[in-house]
């Protein structure tokens, strides 16, 4: 063989070379383009088989994913699907795995069980999921049984509505300059207090409509400090139910990244309302909220929706008070499947670990998010 | 099997390549197909930019504010100039017809110092065809590399002839010429100049005894890649001063933007698709013989070496080499132009191979190779069709119509659900968005941090993009961007909650417009990015003026010599030339 | 426009002042006139001459007989203001100032009205300012007595009576025990002015509940919700029930529609209810499976 042969052979072999190890250990962005936790591995493990099944799940690969399980008999392709997915639009429809780890539970020579956790990614945010996943050997490979949650479905009936509404008209732009204009609804912020978390500042705050009509709020914060110069603005964004009904109260909070408290001398509170077009509906009745216990305190219940209509998603926010009626924190979740009509819904707040123990009291509101559009 | 003497066909003259780059091009161009690629608005945006502020760098339009000194300037000045005559959107077809014409020139010129004249014809009109060329040009539009290639195959038989013969009419041409190239393009400037320059200067090297009348030392072709490399470093250097103040000052440090070609093709089959066999096309097929007439003769294997580094770059994270080789470079860089520069430099084995079929097989040949040409052009032609930068195709004027009214544009925007539009809406409007295109250009922490690309398309970066505009909404007031243009119903559950409320809609309800109760107007932001007078100055008149200093340098004449020093086929044709003369 | 033909007018005028000033004439005019009035000047001499009045609003140009008395309509002349008034004739130029008045007869008015939407019993909750102008649009600053009238459906109305001051008159007034829309009403000569604002009921006063099993559910209701004042509290308002069984809570926002919220909760032996709207809490029951 002479030199060129040679030389060629070698470029020839040392590409494949690399492509193997290219594909056998992909790097890091290959291997999330190829979908999350990709493995190369068959499923000749029993964790390669769970990790294979959730990496098809993160491409959407739902057909791929289906043929894998064991026990696909058991159910069709879309009940798979409207179990990760969501049978109703919800933040699940278009969310994305954006990772997930494998634990195993026990594994023995032709069954095995594994506790995944899936980090899916939505457009408000993160939200997790755990399941525990039982795997089988059928014909030398492993397979996953897919716990199948079945989700509720509403029968088709007619619901008859007859909730209130408001609309408003404004003033048109020709009106003589005296003419009268409607009135924003008046707000006031009856509650406020400045803690201090570590990474930053919070104002927490609780917030009243005390109007005949419905008011859009928002609550913007400045933090002055001790030589009077402003440390930062920031807005209460998602941590507030923005649209309050009569007599309804709302809880805030206002994060202020990196700074300090004992940095400020002052808070500024701007709270703001307009006048918005809307309706009463839906009305959510929040069941069975209690507090969980150490170490993971969180606040869970179920939410109920007992008007007609579906609410694609539901934003719930928490507010805990100490024993002396004092705001300790506000925090928030969003349910990741769509609420039907009395049908109860799980939910859960994760309360701060060094809050937990301090938390005499509580009081959820829930806003909701409902489109045909989703 | 039949064999003729290669006498029996010449070389094919350049008038006729450049008519076959005007039949396929010309048409394509006129329709103005590159309008529905990725990066053509981009750079139409740009030259938008420098037609109404040539000498002002500093452009509001995008990210609240950025510099365009960090992104080279050359092609989108031409647009600039000559949208005077053609409007911005022909112009732009104009300037990638000549980036065209060049390559066809570049890639013969180029492939004459490796092969013959007649395989070096052959890869001039190969390169019209050109698969990875075709794919940047109408799904890519990506007009600067396209565009600096061309020059820097263009200058490099200029450095040869400068490296084997002393030829100071050489060196200044091909000096002219790398400088002109790398104002069109930086990232051709630090990763392919080297990948061109490479095999050319150790080519020098295998060639120096050649010609014994001319025969250069091996320390005179040294001192002169020394001397060449300074002068056009050194050029550059001047040319490019407010780019390279702006990558010291200010590097790009952000968190990498996931880019598909940047994935395993095998493990990304579909990316795959798009990145390797659409751009490479019958070329493919050739590869084997590239290997193989590349390690057989010891003249193109400086060749063949560089494009094999090349091809393996391209391949993207099909291999760990770019990742081994490129470093934190390889996050950040988009590898499709790897590809593009590994078909360049195979293009010299391509004549070779098209002339060898053609003496072998003679129309059968002909016929095979027309085939496999048109094939790859018309695939890559057709991606765009295929695999449209947009989905779905809906106009803007309306939206900049609603911004420009009523002092709308007091505040900034953004949009979600736009894609590449946001390059032609930023055209169209007067408004100011803190989003953009240019993702090395962006100095806000909020995009920055996170590792998105564009908001417009925030959700198609996951987790990174969601919380990149989580981010901008956040800070909504402190940059005064109050309005938010949806044609994505995915991201309304965001605004709801976030506080944002409907207030309009657009081109029969697809497009909503979303506002922001008490957000102050925008201001300008008084960033320490904005390069001072001088260096628009700088940016106004070096660039251009090297393109047009090149242009000048062109039409000295070259120095006249006794005998074409190219390499000579052997007269009696059915034997291979070079396998001859190397081996 | 206006302005810049008016400033020219003046230039034009000074210049000619100056240079014509050796040959003075004379031009008689009132020094003050109402606005609505035909204005009457007078000239001596003889010829042809151009009399110019130049105002807060525009100029008149007139080209005269001189000797003759010119008469001014109304409708040429009718904003309020300081006036001069240009007499040029071929040798000379003369100037006399003109005031002319509001009418002291009012025609029309502005009415603000705050605010819009208030609740019942607020002491000097509803404002009014009312703006008085002729017929000319010229602001009355003639003293006029102003009516000011709040109504409500079936009630007799309110009337008060302000006198203006420099053309404005205001009043404070407390807003209505009843809940309603109020008509508010200014009226000044024949000018009337009417707006509408809505007296909305207060915080409810007195907010009671009561249960009932419905399947396995109870269903809690309260009774009509009204203000102190007697009228039902506002549609939509938000009352809230609670229900705390074993250390779990349950909590319904129900709206109220006419006066009554009603929701239903989960019906838990020993567990107790409460009821609450905004800052107003109800009272307390605790639920024994219907004893």
């Amino acid at each position: 063989m002479n030199r060129s042969t040679l030389f060629a052979l070698f470029i020839a072999i040392t590409t494949v070379g690399l492509v193997v190890v290219g594909t056998i250990w992909p790097v890091h962005t290959a291997q999330a383009m190829a979908g999350a936790g990709y493995s190369f591995n068959g499923s000749s493990e029993p964790q390669s088989a769970v990790t294979n099944l959730l990496a098809e799940v993160g491409s959407h690969d739902w057909n791929a994913a289906y043929e894998s399980l064991a026990n696909r008999s058991e159910f069709s392709e879309a009940d798979f699907i409207h179990d990760l997915n969501g049978g109703y639009p919800s933040l699940r429809t278009y969310a994305t795995l954006a990772d997930f780890s494998v634990q195993p539970l026990h594994v023995l020579e032709d069954e095995g069980k594994f506790r995944v956790n899936l980090r899916w990614s939505s457009v408000v945010g993160v939200f997790q999921e755990s399941r525990d996943l039982r795997v089988a050997k059928e014909n030398g490979r492993w397979k996953v049984v897919w716990p199948l949650v079945a989700e509720q479905r509403v029968p088709p009936q007619v619901i008859p509505v007859n909730y209130l509404r408001w609309d408003v008209i404004y003033r048109g732009p020709g009106d003589d300059w005296a003419a009268q204009n409607v009135e924003s609804p008046h707000v006031r912020i009856i509650d406020m207090r400045p803690i201090d978390r570590g990474n930053g500042v919070s104002i927490l705050g609780e917030i009243l409509n005390e109007d005949t009509v419905p008011a859009f709020v928002t609550v913007k914060s400045t933090l002055i400090g001790k030589d009077k110069e402003v440390l930062g603005t920031e807005d209460s964004f998602d941590k507030i139910s923005h649209v309050l009904l009569p007599k309804q109260v709302s809880p805030f909070r206002i994060d202020f990244p990196n700074v300090a408290l004992s940095q400020v001398d002052s808070v500024k509170m701007q709270p703001s309302s307009s006048l918005i077009a809307a309706s009463a509906d839906p009305v959510i009745e929040i069941e069975n909220q209690k507090l969980s216990g150490a170490p993971h305190t969180s606040l869970t219940g179920e939410l109920r929706n007992e008007s007609g209509q579906i609410v694609n998603i539901m934003h719930v926010i928490g507010t805990f008070y100490d024993n002396r009626g004092q705001l300790l924190w506000v925090g928030d979740s969003y349910e990741n499947r769509a609420l039907l009509p009395n049908l109860p819904a799980k939910f859960s707040i994760n309360v701060p670990v060094d809050i937990a123990d301090k938390v005499a009291t509580f009081r959820v509101v829930t806003s909701s998010y409902s489109s045909t559009l989703l | 099997m039949q064999r003729v003497n290669t006498s029996e066909f010449r070389a094919v003259p350049l008038s006729v390549i450049f008519l076959m780059a005007f039949g396929i091009h010309a048409p394509l161009l006129l329709m103005k197909l590159p309008l529905k690629s990725y990066d053509t608005n981009f750079h139409i945006f740009f030259a938008s930019h420098y037609l109404h502020h040539w000498f002002e760098p500093w452009n509001t339009k995008w990210y609240a504010g950025f510099s365009q000194t960090t992104y080279p300037p050359l092609p989108q000045q031409w647009v600039a100039v000559l949208s005077h005559v053609f409007g911005l959107e022909m112009a732009y077809m104009a300037v990638q017809f000549i980036g065209i014409l060049l390559l066809a020139l570049g890639a013969y010129r180029f492939a004459r110092l490796w092969v013959d004249e007649r395989s070096a014809s052959l890869a001039g009109l190969a390169a019209v065809f050109l698969g990875a060329e075709c794919f940047l040009v109408y799904s890519a539009g990506q007009l600067s590399t396209t565009f600096a290639a061309p020059l820097y195959l263009n200058a490099l038989p200029y450095l040869y002839e400068w490296l084997r013969r002393n030829d100071w009419r050489a060196l200044l041409k091909g000096a002219a010429l790398s400088v002109a190239a790398a104002v069109a393009h930086h990232a051709t400037l630090l990763f392919g100049s080297l990948l061109f320059a490479a095999p050319v200067v150790a080519l020098a090297f295998l060639d120096r005894k050649s010609d014994e009348e001319e025969a250069a030392s091996k320390k005179g072709i040294i001192l002169r890649s020394i001397v060449a490399a300074g002068i056009v470093g050194a050029a550059i250097a001047v040319v490019l001063l407010p780019f390279w103040i702006a990558l010291i000052k200010y590097p790009v440090t952000q968190v990498p933007i996931p880019h598909p070609s940047r994935a395993n093709y095998i493990l990304s089959p579909q990316w795959g698709l798009n990145y390797f066999v659409v751009p490479y096309g019958a070329m493919i097929i050739a590869l084997p013989f590239v290997v193989w007439r590349g390690a057989s003769i010891s003249r193109l294997r400086p060749l063949l070496l560089g494009f094999w580094l090349a091809f393996l770059l391209g391949l993207g994270g099909t291999t760990p080499v770019g990742r081994i080789l490129l470093g934190r470079a390889f996050e950040v860089l988009t590898m499709e132009r790897f590809t593009y520069w590994a078909s360049l430099l195979a293009l010299p084995f391509v004549g070779l191979l098209a002339k060898e079929c053609i003496v072998r097989f003679r129309m059968a040949g002909i016929a095979t190779l027309t085939i496999a040409a048109v094939f790859t052009c018309a695939l890559a032609v057709a991606w765009s069709t295929y695999k449209p930068a947009d989905a779905v195709d809906f106009r803007v004027d309306s939206t900049a119509a609603w911004l420009n009214r009523d002092g709308h544009d007091r505040y900034r925007y953004i949009t979600l659900g736009f894609g590449n539009k946001i390059s032609r809406l930023a055209m169209m409007t007067d408004a100011n968005s803190v989003d953009g295109e240019w993702n090395s250009g962006r100095m806000l922490p909020e995009l920055t941090e996170h590792g998105g690309g564009a908001l417009t398309s925030s959700k198609y970066f996951g987790k990174a993009g969601l919380d990149a505009l989580s981010a901008i909404l956040h800070h909504a007031d402190h940059y005064g961007l109050k309005w938010v243009f949806v044609r994505d119903p995915y991201y309304e559950p965001l605004l709801v909650f976030a506080g944002w409320r409907r207030v309009d809609d657009l081109e029969d309800r697809t497009i909503s417009v979303w506002g922001k109760e008490d957000v102050p107007p925008a201001t300008p932001l008084n960033a320490p990015q904005i390069p001072p007078a001088w260096q628009g100055l700088l940016w106004g008149t070096l660039p251009i003026g090297s393109s047009i200093l090149a242009m000048l340098l062109l039409l000295i004449p070259a120095r006249k010599r006794q005998e074409q020093r190219a390499i000579q086929p052997a007269s009696s044709g059915d034997e291979l030339i070079f396998g001859r003369l190397a081996s | 426009m206006t302005q810049s033909r008016t400033i020219c007018v003046v230039l034009f005028l000074s210049l000619s002042i100056w240079t014509q000033s050796a040959f003075a004439a004379s031009v008689s005019v009132p020094r003050s006139a109402e606005a609505g009035r035909t204005i009457t000047i007078s000239t001596d001499g003889s010829g042809v001459g151009h009399l110019y009045i130049v105002g807060p609003s525009g100029a008149v140009e007139r080209t005269i007989q001189l000797g003759a008395r010119i008469s001014i309509p109304p409708d040429e002349i009718s904003n309020a203001g300081h006036y001069t008034v240009f007499l040029i004739t071929s040798t000379s130029t003369e100037t006399a100032d003109l005031d002319i008045t509001s009418s002291p007869e009012a025609a029309s008015l502005s009415f603000l009205a705050r605010p819009s939407r208030l609740p019942v019993s607020l002491q000097k909750g509803v404002g009014g300012v009312a703006y008085i102008f002729d017929a000319y649009h010229n602001l009355v600053m003639q003293s006029q007595p102003v009516h000011f009238q709040l109504t409500l459906p079936n009630t007799a109305p309110e009337i008060h009576t302000v006198d203006s001051h420099q053309g404005v008159a205001w009043i404070q007034m407390d807003s209505s025990a009843r809940a309603g829309n109020a008509s508010f009403e200014a009226a000044v000569g024949k000018g009337t002015s009417l707006r509408v604002l809505q007296e909305v009921p207060g915080d409810a006063c007195q907010l009671r509940m009561s249960a009932r099993p419905v399947g396995d559910r109870l269903h809690v209701q309260t009774a009509p919700l009204r203000d102190c004042t007697g009228n039902l509290v506002a549609d939509g308002t938000i009352v809230t029930f609670t229900e705390i069984y074993d250390g779990n809570r349950s909590t319904v926002d129900a709206p109220l529609k006419n006066g009554i919220a009603e929701a239903d909760i989960p019906a838990n032996r020993g567990a107790v209810i409460t009821v609450a709207a905004g800052e107003v809490l109800g009272n307390q029951l605790r639920w024994n499976g219907g004893q």
